[in-house]
């Protein structure tokens, strides 16, 4: 078994399989050009009885187990588990990979489908997310927060700063980038006491006169203006 | 081989992305996007085999 994930091979056993399916998450980014590690191939696929079997097929000759759960389950890798499933992480003889039946922000497959790409990858074509799609996927998932909230809410009962988050708020997603309702940019930080969080304000980035533009700075296009 | 690369994307200003830009090293992004998507994801299964090896010269014993 590889100590990494074997991306190619992931890549050649669902095409030559026929699987329907769309590269999303860090490959996804990578694709796009972000300069950043990942340690999995997460991929949304079709949920179609077709597509399960043969899905089914491609991964059964590397040895799927759930990522993370103890040895000895009786998890049994057929077109009955992914069926009555959704989404799995699953750890391979090729290493880790997420197949996801829905995706938080993108739906089913069928949904993902007219924002994606096709891309020649380790020598077959296959497809790919899209990046204004990939960048709301990440948002959805919490990995970019935006959020929009009151500017008077707050984060904790204690709490009554004005500028800090609601109850409802991700508090403890500390360090992340949120806007508020009122446009207001702010990177949520930890109290010093307790466990809630509080926006700090950052000047409005979009109103910077020296900043360079050229590309997106999120893994993007060089032509993204 | 001819060249698929990922299409021209205009994306409108954005104030969460602009706030993380400042903390990225652009230079990375723009060699990077100078390959193709497929080289791309070369360098990165290249990068991981590099990664796994490190981990494993870190458990042995010199």
């Amino acid at each position: 078994m590889n100590d990494y994930t074997d991306f190619s091979q992931f890549v050649h056993v669902l095409h030559d399989a026929g699987v329907q399916f769309i590269i999303v998450g860090g490959v996804a980014g990578t694709i796009h050009g972000a300069a950043r590690a990942t340690y999995d191939l997460d991929v949304v696929y079709a949920r179609d009885p077709v597509n399960l079997e043969r899905l089914t097929l491609a991964l059964q000759p590397l040895e799927p187990y759930l990522r993370g759960a103890p040895k000895g389950l009786p998890f049994r890798w057929d077109i009955d588990t992914l069926a009555r499933g959704l989404n799995f992480t699953l750890t391979t003889t090729a290493g880790a990979i997420d197949l996801l039946g829905e995706i938080t922000g993108g739906g089913w497959y069928e949904d993902l489908l007219p924002d994606t790409i096709e891309v020649e990858a380790f020598g077959v074509t296959c497809r790919c997310v899209t990046l204004p799609k990939l960048i709301a996927l990440k948002r959805a998932a919490g990995d970019l927060a935006i959020s929009t909230r009151s500017p008077s809410s707050k984060c904790s009962s204690t709490n009554s700063r004005a500028g800090d988050l609601s109850p409802h708020a991700p508090c403890r997603r500390f360090n992340r980038v949120v806007v508020r309702d009122d446009g207001a940019v702010g990177r949520v930080e930890r109290d010093h006491h307790g466990d809630g969080g509080h926006l700090v304000a950052l000047p409005d980035p979009l109103r910077r006169e020296d900043d360079a533009r050229g590309d997106c700075g999120f893994g993007g296009d060089d032509r993204c203006r | 081989m001819p060249r698929r690369d990922a299409p021209t994307v205009a994306l409108p200003p954005d104030p969460v992305i602009e706030v993380y830009k400042k903390d990225i090293d652009r230079t990375l992004l723009r060699e990077t996007l100078k390959l193709t998507p497929g080289q791309r994801l070369a360098k990165l299964q290249e990068f991981m085999k590099a990664v796994s090896n490190l981990r494993g010269a870190a458990r042995r014993p010199v």
